[in-house]
């Protein structure tokens, strides 16, 4: 007999085996949760404070937010690696998976990769900067890095909460499916933020964004589906990500800031929010629902199901849902009175019309074709990806 | 090879970025006047890529001053879309000197403002920065190693996890991994690794095409197409803009300075001190013109200041090559603020003071500094007197009591200075009045609402000495001209300095 402890519920005497050995691990799931939740609220809070104040420095508290979460993610697994590879009886070695001769459960590998890759952006970032100009663009090099960096930690936390869902112990099983859809929800919030300038509201009666949308939330979402173990995986997944998005915007809403960098075309008090987040409870319910029944199906068939699925669901909310919000004009609630900064009085009248068509475009119908084929390769790309996590142990 | 012809390339490509800047190879700004009650140098680096950090000095003779705020002003956006200013922060064991910083988000004409507060009040002076993308940077070898390192060490591991993903991590815990699902491992990694370098051509070529589309956005001159042609018996130069100018960058109307809608300085390219400073007509929206003195044969360098109703300064930069030399007739069109010149010129050389006769009695010497060093801001002083030794009676020269135009033998560096300083007159004045919002309907400023030019207020003032703010970008050989007004003729003075790299001194 020996004891082990669980961090959020006191320590508890059980039988030392392989099995109490994951349990031991415990702890590093719920670090590298936080963790992921610290680089989401942190990246959110970021976007805003571009958005909001404009200049920034290594120590605001939405980067030290975002530092600390990735700290935490890769020094907890750091630790948990060494103690097990230094420390670890056999059985714990044998619960865990072999690194360049360490050894420690795979989700933790994943973040000290996600943690590494962060380490990397930050001199790729800053040399970025000085060569390219300072921050103006989400999507660039060295953020994608960062980006894939902070998307392997939410990964990471994703892995050690099905080891623990997929494993034997009953006690664990219910609360890591729900931590599972938190990581998956965190997951989706992060891949949102890199899709941000597809998702302006104005390209939503566009095939732009519907295209975007259906390359890359799927693999999430249908990966969800097919791997969680709680009653809704998808939905609560997606209805994280909108509560975290929403939720993070509403609160942060509520104070002050000014813009410190010029050219300020328009008067800021608060912080100015993030868009609304797209409704993809609904697409993902729609994914839920379809899981059930095609589950027998071959992979193909059944891919190509949740990728219509989700797609025309997303369409029929969110095509109705960006016209309410055209229509509306400015809403705290829905965050339509988001204006930055630096956009110009004039742009006020556009930013409640939706984006032309481009002279060289597909025809709508055949654009919308397209985002029915990206969500089902993404879906095949997420139900693959959802068969390998139901089968993670480790 | 490959590599070395990158660095060429990358080597051409910065230094045509300096080149190309407004004030050709001399991008900080210098600018002494009063702010309220104090006197103040500021001196000001713009940022060589945009959106960037402008860093700011200022040095105030007066102890009583509390604090320095400085704050970028866009010209479009105006003092009320500006955003707070920050304090500039004392220079430690530098009594009267401050430093900060201030980000330039876009490109274009900015003004800082540079506010003073003492015990005499508060005061603000206000400097014109152009803020441009110049410079291509390229990686440094240390970062170079250190992210080759840090990418070799995340690759290899994404390769170890992919690895794991499809082996270990799926083995129930206290069981052993079975051959099996080594040999499905294996083939994951291998079908990993291509998948792996795909995404990293990928992530290179991405790069590739944001360095492409950055350097599309580097400041480039306007193309240009200078002749000279002998105009019903008068020898003329012409410069036209080539027409894929007129949208890109001549859309927005070029406003006087000093009263002339350009500044062309003709310098000759060889050892000889051939120079003229004129003022071209612009008989078109794309044309320049102007009767030319007598030059001799040779190549020259033209050089054409012209500031647009933003503010922002622009520098056209050409030659002419002249087969022979040129007859007096265009003379007697010019006007009496253009100048010429053809003497050797004055080399000054440390400790030496030179004295230069004019015949009406104008006797200018170099007064410093003594030693000339690269990148270290200070003021080029000259002494003027009469021939009995008493102070020169100056008359203002285009509002000024004096003009210097600073070249490199090369021409790679030109700049034309105030005894102010470098910014032009000009560019603040469109400012100014931008920011009161004295601008008609669409957009034009209401220059009929500035204040009367200088040269009326102005009366001869007897001067002993003239000086410009001013600090060399480079080491290498200068030539100075040095204009000033005397009994209504414009006098030029030149000297030929060799300026030390800041190591040396």
């Amino acid at each position: 007999m020996a004891t082990t402890v669980d961090l959020l519920h006191g320590p508890y005497t059980a039988t030392v085996g392989p099995r109490a050995h994951v349990e031991s691990f415990v702890w590093h799931t719920y670090a590298v949760v936080l963790a992921a939740t610290m680089l989401v609220v942190g990246l959110i809070w970021d976007i805003s404070w571009h958005m909001s104040i404009g200049r920034d420095t290594f120590w605001t508290p939405a980067h030290l937010l975002i530092q600390g979460g990735g700290l935490l993610a890769g020094l907890s697994s750091g630790a948990i690696a060494l103690n097990t590879t230094f420390r670890g009886s056999d059985d714990a070695k044998q619960s865990s998976v072999r690194f360049w001769g360490f050894r420690a459960p795979y989700g933790a590998w994943v973040c000290v990769l996600g943690c590494g890759a962060m380490l990397t952006s930050a001199p790729f970032d800053d040399w970025w900067h000085g060569a390219y100009g300072l921050d103006v663009r989400i999507v660039s090099p060295p953020h994608i890095l960062l980006g894939i960096g902070m998307m392997a930690i939410v990964l990471g936390a994703m892995l050690r909460t099905l080891a623990l869902q997929n494993g034997d112990e009953e006690r664990i099983r219910s609360r890591a499916a729900l931590m599972f859809a938190w990581s998956s929800g965190l997951f989706i919030t992060i891949l949102g933020t890199l899709l941000l300038e597809w998702s302006d509201r104005g390209y939503m009666h566009l095939g732009t964004f519907y295209i975007a949308w259906g390359i890359s939330v799927p693999i999430v979402l249908v990966g969800t589906t097919v791997s969680g173990r709680s009653r809704w995986p998808a939905a609560t997944a997606a209805l994280i990500y909108m509560t975290v998005l929403a939720l993070t915007s509403w609160i942060l809403m509520l104070f002050p800031a000014t813009p410190k960098l010029g050219p300020i075309y328009r008067d800021i008090t608060h912080f100015v929010p993030l868009d609304f987040p797209i409704l993809l409870v609904f697409p993902a319910l729609a994914i839920d629902l379809t899981w059930r029944r095609v589950r027998e199906w071959p992979v193909l068939r059944a891919s190509a199901a949740l990728g219509i699925a989700f797609m025309l669901t997303l369409m029929l909310v969110q095509w109705p849902f960006s016209s309410f919000l055209m229509a509306n004009g400015r809403n705290w609630f829905f965050h339509t009175d988001n204006f930055v900064y630096w956009q110009d009085i004039a742009s006020e009248h556009f930013s409640f019309q939706f984006y032309a068509q481009a002279d060289d475009a597909p025809p709508l119908i055949v654009q919308f074709a397209y985002s029915i084929v990206a969500a089902v390769i993404a879906s095949l790309v997420g139900l693959l990806r959802g068969r390998w996590m139901t089968r993670v142990r480790r | 090879m490959r590599t070395l012809t990158l660095v060429v390339r990358c080597a051409a490509a910065l230094s045509l970025a300096v080149l190309l800047a407004a004030h050709i190879g001399s991008p900080n700004v210098y600018l002494s006047g009063k702010a309220g009650p104090y006197t103040v140098d500021i001196t000001v680096r713009p940022p060589d890529v945009v959106p960037g950090i402008a860093q700011v000095f200022v040095n105030v003779n007066d102890t009583s001053v509390s604090r320095v705020v400085i704050r970028p002003v866009f010209w479009r956006a105006g003092s009320r879309g500006a955003p707070p200013g920050d304090d500039a922060k004392a220079v430690k064991g530098s009594p009267g000197a401050y430093a900060g910083e201030v980000w330039l988000m876009a490109s274009g004409n900015y003004a800082i403002d540079v506010t003073i507060t003492g015990k005499a009040g508060a005061g603000t002076l206000r400097v014109p920065v152009t803020a441009l993308a110049t410079a291509q940077r390229q990686l440094g070898p240390f970062l170079t190693v250190l992210l080759a390192i840090l990418g070799t060490l995340l690759l290899a591991g994404a390769i170890t996890a992919v690895n794991a993903a499809a082996g270990e991590s799926l083995v129930p815990p206290g069981e052993p991994v079975a051959p099996e699902l080594r040999k499905r491992a294996r083939r994951a990694t291998i079908i990993a690794i291509p998948v792996l370098a795909l995404v990293v051509f990928g992530g290179a070529s991405w790069w590739k095409s944001e360095a492409d589309q950055y350097r599309r956005t580097l400041y480039r001159p306007l193309k240009t197409k200078t002749s000279v042609a002998v105009v019903n018996g008068v020898p003329t130069l012409t410069m036209e803009l080539a027409e894929e100018n007129a949208r890109r960058a001549f859309g927005r109307p070029i406003m006087p300075d000093h009263g002339k809608i350009a500044h062309m300085f003709i310098a000759n390219a060889d050892s000889t001190f051939v120079f003229a400073h004129l003022h071209p007509a612009m008989p078109g929206r794309m044309t320049f013109t102007t009767p030319l003195p007598a030059l001799r044969a040779g190549k020259y360098r033209v050089f054409t200041d012209v500031v647009h109703e933003t503010g922002f300064q622009r520098t056209l930069v050409d030659s002419i090559t002249l087969p022979a030399a040129l007859d007096s007739a265009g003379e007697k069109r010019l006007g009496v603020d253009d100048a010429w010149f053809s003497d050797s010129g004055t080399a000054v050389t440390r400790f030496v003071t030179i004295v230069r006769g004019h015949e009406e009695g104008l006797y200018v010497r170099w007064a410093g500094p003594d030693s000339v060093v690269a990148n270290r801001t200070g003021v080029l002083r000259f002494g003027m007197s009469d021939k009995h030794g008493a102070p020169a009676m100056i008359e203002p020269y285009m509002g000024m009591s004096g003009h210097a135009v600073v070249m490199r033998d090369d021409g790679k560096v030109f700049v034309h200075l105030h005894p102010s300083g470098t910014a032009s007159t000009a560019s603040q004045l469109a400012l100014d009045l931008r920011d009161r919002g004295d601008t008609s309907r669409d957009g034009r400023l209401r220059l009929d609402m500035a204040s009367p030019a200088h040269d009326m207020a102005m009366l001869p003032t007897p001067m002993r000495d003239i000086s410009f703010p001013y600090a060399f970008p480079s080491p290498g050989r200068y030539r100075i001209w040095l204009q000033v007004r005397l009994h209504d003729k414009v006098h030029t003075t030149a000297f030929d300095v060799v300026v030390a790299p800041e190591s040396t001194m």
